[in-house]
């Protein structure tokens, strides 16, 4: 490492206060982007991206740069307050974090959130600098049937997250990966399952039905149970992370935090996939598994680190192979190019300088996400105390505009209320709505690869097991797949004592 | 008393009349009055909604008005087309028209075709281009060509999805050359051309645009372009015509309002789009985003349609793509 | 017995064998050896095995439980019944009547259905939420939402 550039670069950021300034109104407004459900990371850095080619570059990539890291901060805002992720990647925190803010400690795990997405940015932008070339050839690596492997490997986690049934888990993950193949085949482009309707051609869009799934079935809960159930109140809350609980994640934070760059790496594959791989791992390794997903600070903190980690990761082969590594990363190679700078190999070989402002950007993008996050922290963890008749209504209009505004479309609002209530009348049943999520998101990866390494080698299905990293991958499916239902016996077993004892689990 | 307030009532009203009488004709002239929108078939951030975007910001100065992008999206552009032709046709909405116009109808996913609408003008036209791997064995078109004849269906060739513009062109390039090609579908442009650095695939036929970064980085070569004449940015690679190929195919863009306009309404706003085409800003910004830009007129664009849709019909039947 | 993991499972099979007839008639890939409907075909099996061994578990139970149930007699099933009654009209009359009216009518419904009661919240939380959703998707991310009526004056 060219210690004296780094330095520079640093300076270039740090000494400017105009430079600065853009990152702190970067990070504010992807915190509040992410934390708005239906806006996306994407869709803040799109929009912002008109505004900065009149700016030189060092000012216009920090507050792009800022606008990313904020918003995966972001999405965990929502997901633990109000139960709808503000981003996709942030899907995998409502698990441990909405039971954690319905506990009264949402300021703890706000604040966990917080420092572990910090410590997940910033592992994902070191090893961006430092390892880039190497990371880079491994994501290259990838073809289709990588990405099945990678695919089915995510599906395993399916299990870790099925609740207190696997057969009510799988029935509802496979439900998610029939409602994935809704809309264009992706090979023949044959439409299939539309109903006729022109809306469904690309599959019912993924925000609205995230919005429904989450947070209109659970607006409609709480109005249902509103004096029935007791206010929330926040009697033993902090909104800094205890020193305790930072010890109990740490292992965690860093363990999600390579996870998150190594699958963030990988073209296509993102924080939310990322997240949930690590939630599955985190539960996988944990001594009292029986308690997850009943509000346990660990899981919060694996998730949140995962994600911002992979916003480091995406960055790896958008900078040394021009390939961007996530939708956020390809509306940003645009920037790249409309500032005159072309991403590739060639940068890190002559314009190590760029890679270094990059650098030196997002780790002050993600401090100054540490400082105005832990200024907002104590303002959002009230939103919860809010008197319900004033919350839900306004959470309403949020969930309904926001699923208007991905695509401006009415029937993206519609499809979000039948959602609402399919998720429901699911939750009545005890189906458990996350596998859904997953298989939503993991069900175009998985066939989409699947068909093509199959039309590429024209139908001969040896190619599944032609290449190592698939083999390898498939293998750790398997694994994940049996191990799950192993633990799930044990978190049985554990249930059962905790019972006896006369503890309330969780 | 009840009588002078009926009076006073009849006056008001006869007032009213007499004003918005008096009004009319400054209103029709005054266009536009009110903030103008403009259909994006495609998503915030894509490349056609950054070329609107940025076309938008300098028209809204000739045309003294604000212009709202509206990005509605889906169904492959289908939305967004739909949504155009069914605006109220007072010139307040203007639309983005895409290839994908021409290719959707011959699928039958779309009811309606280019004659639903009213052309404004062509903006761009990028022409395809064959770009294989550095280490790939062949160095001109023919070599190619002459490795597929030897081996039919065996060379894969990526594509930015089913019935894409791009599959249709390396559909077009196989018809034309009596070679046998395996066409693989991505999700978009970019995940085929990391597909083919990382040697998965053997070639892809995407536009020059996008393969400029990994060409310019050496980890690809580009055999030929599928254009009149060669790419400004890569003048050394010959045409398709120039390597006996007879293949000439674009995707495009263009504005386009619904059946209908006035046409003083209509002459206003191409005016006003025309300037900011010729801009510099406008060009600069054309020129880092490396986008060929091809200015049609209203008339020429309408014929150009008529020609494209027909050509592209054509070559989806015979690649099976059409209903 | 646990009837509702009976009624579950069929409900699965049900979605599986809808899913499964649908793709019949899909057409045959001609390159490749599978079309558009292997991979739903095949979500669809898995799905209706599961659906029969849910159903099977259900069946063999001898423990309650696992349903949470409907009340028609209390007011909270009613009350949320009406919001959805409330957000289906709001999502029908966007577009006509705009956002801005449809939100502070919707927001003010709620409210009130909700029990609120207190005159001076009632005037102002409609007003600042939907001025506050207004101020960043219309202004700060330039989504244009429906302006319906108010379009007629001219806006």
């Amino acid at each position: 490492m060219d210690f004296g550039l780094f330095l520079t670069s640093l300076g270039n950021v740090v000494l400017h206060p105009s430079v600065l300034l853009m990152v702190f109104i970067g990070v504010a407004g992807g915190i509040t982007i992410g934390a708005l459900p239906g806006l996306t990371a994407t869709m803040g850095v799109a929009l912002l991206v008109p505004f900065t080619f009149g700016r030189p570059p060092t000012e216009s990539l920090a507050m792009l740069l800022g606008i990313y890291c904020g918003a995966m901060y972001g999405g965990s805002i929502s997901a633990i307050l109000i139960r709808t992720p503000g981003t996709p990647a942030a899907a995998a925190t409502v698990l441990e974090g909405y039971p954690m803010g319905q506990k009264g400690q949402a300021g703890r795990a706000l604040s966990m959130a917080l420092f572990a997405s910090f410590c997940g940015g910033t592992i994902g932008a070191l090893i961006m600098t430092f390892l880039s070339p190497v990371v880079s050839r491994f994501a290259l690596e990838f073809g289709p049937v990588e990405y099945f492997a990678l695919a089915l490997f995510g599906l395993s986690v399916i299990i870790s997250i099925s609740g207190d049934s696997v057969v009510k888990g799988v029935m509802s993950g496979m439900f998610g990966l029939l409602l994935a193949t809704i809309g264009f085949d992706p090979i023949s482009g044959f439409p299939r399952y539309t109903f006729g309707r022109v809306e469904l051609l690309e599959g019912p869009a993924f925000i609205p039905t995230l919005i429904g799934l989450f947070a209109v079935s659970e607006i409609l809960n709480s109005i249902e149970k509103m004096g029935v159930l007791k206010e929330i109140k926040a009697s033993i809350d902090r909104y800094i992370p205890s020193w305790q609980d930072i010890k109990v994640s740490l292992k965690n934070i860093v363990k999600s935090s390579l996870i998150g760059t190594a699958i963030g790496s990988i073209p296509g594959a993102g924080g939310d996939i990322a997240a949930f791989v690590s939630y599955g791992e985190a539960k996988r390794s944990s001594k009292h598994p029986h308690l997850y997903g009943t509000g346990v600070i660990e899981g919060v903190a694996a998730t949140e680190a995962a994600n911002n980690a992979c916003s480091g990761g995406a960055m790896i082969p958008l900078l040394s192979l021009g390939v961007p590594g996530d939708a956020v990363t390809a509306v940003l190679l645009g920037a790249f190019v409309i500032q005159g700078l072309q991403p590739g190999p060639l940068l890190y070989r002559e314009h190590l300088d760029v890679v270094y402002n990059v650098f030196a950007s997002m780790l002050v993008a993600n401090v100054a996400m540490l400082l105005v996050g832990m200024a907002g922290i104590r303002f959002f963890a009230r939103i919860i105390l809010v008197k319900r008749e004033i919350l839900n209504p306004v959470i309403f209009v949020l969930s309904l505009v926001g699923s208007f505004a991905m695509r401006q479309n009415i029937f993206d609002v519609g499809l979000t209320l039948a959602f609402g209530v399919l998720g429901w009348i699911m939750m009545r049943a005890k189906f458990p709505l996350s596998p859904i999520l997953l298989a939503l998101i993991l069900g175009p990866m998985t066939e989409a690869n699947l068909r093509r390494a199959l039309t590429i080698s024209q139908g001969d299905y040896s190619i599944l097991v032609s290449r190592p990293i698939a083999i390898a991958l498939f293998v750790l499916a398997a694994l994940s797949l049996v191990v799950g239902i192993l633990n799930q016996r044990k978190i049985r077993k554990l249930l059962a004592e905790s019972v006896e004892k006369g503890q309330e689990p969780g | 008393m009840k009588r002078t307030a009926w009076n006073l009532a009849g006056r008001a009203l006869a007032a009213v009349v007499l004003a918005l009488v008096a009004l009319a004709p400054v209103a029709a002239q005054a266009f536009p009055r009110k903030p103008v929108t403009v259909i994006c078939p495609w998503a915030p951030g894509g490349g056609t909604d950054t070329i609107l975007r940025a076309l938008c910001k300098e028209a809204e100065k000739t045309l003294k008005q604000t212009i709202n992008v509206t990005n509605n999206t889906g169904g492959g552009g289908a939305v967004g087309h739909s949504a155009i032709m069914q605006a109220p046709a007072d010139g307040y909405t203007v639309g983005m028209i895409t290839f994908e116009l021409n290719s959707l109808p011959p699928q039958g996913l779309i009811p309606f075709d280019y004659k639903a609408y009213d052309p404004l003008m062509r903006i761009n036209a990028d022409a395809a281009a064959l770009t294989v791997h550095k280490d790939a064995p062949w160095n001109t078109l023919k070599e190619f060509i002459d490795f597929a004849k030897a081996n039919p269906g065996r060379v894969t060739v990526g594509n930015s999805g089913p019935g894409s513009v791009w599959h249709i062109a390396a559909g077009l390039m196989a018809q034309k050359t009596g070679t046998n090609l395996v066409y693989v579908p991505f999700d978009g442009a970019a995940p085929a051309v990391t597909a083919l650095v990382g040697n998965h695939i053997r070639a892809v036929s995407v536009s020059v645009a996008e393969v400029r970064g990994q060409v310019q980085a050496g980890q690809l070569k580009i055999l030929g372009v599928m254009d009149t004449q060669r790419n400004a940015l890569f003048p050394e690679v010959p045409t398709f015509r120039e390597q006996g190929v007879d293949v000439v195919f674009h995707t495009w863009r263009g504005l386009a309002l619904p059946k209908g306009v006035p046409p003083a309404v209509k002459k206003t706003l191409s005016e006003a789009f025309k300037a900011a085409f010729d801009s510099p800003d406008f060009k600069a910004f054309a020129e880092k985003a490396s986008l060929a830009l091809a200015y049609q007129d209203a008339d020429e664009f309408g014929k150009f349609l008529a020609q494209n849709a027909a050509d592209v019909a054509a070559v989806m039947k015979s690649l099976g793509l059409a209903k | 017995m646990r009837i509702h993991d009976i009624a579950g499972g069929a409900v699965g099979a049900g979605i599986g064998l809808y899913a499964l007839i649908q793709g019949a008639k899909m057409p045959p890939d001609h390159i490749m050896k599978i079309g558009p409907s292997f991979f739903p075909s095949l979500v669809a099996a898995v799905l209706i095995g599961f659906s029969a061994l849910l159903a099977l578990q259900g069946a063999l139970s001898r423990k309650p439980g696992g349903f949470e149930r409907v009340d028609f007699r209390s007011f909270g099933i009613w009350r949320a019944l009406l919001s959805l009654g409330a957000a289906a009209a709001y999502t029908a009359l966007l577009r006509p009547v705009g956002f801005l009216p449809m939100t502070v009518l919707f927001i003010l419904a709620l409210m009130l259905l909700l029990g609120a009661r207190g005159p001076l919240g009632l005037v102002l939380v409609p007003l600042a939420a939907t001025a506050g959703v207004w101020l960043v998707f219309e202004q700060v991310l330039l989504i244009t939402l429906p302006v319906g009526l108010l379009g007629l004056l001219g806006f």
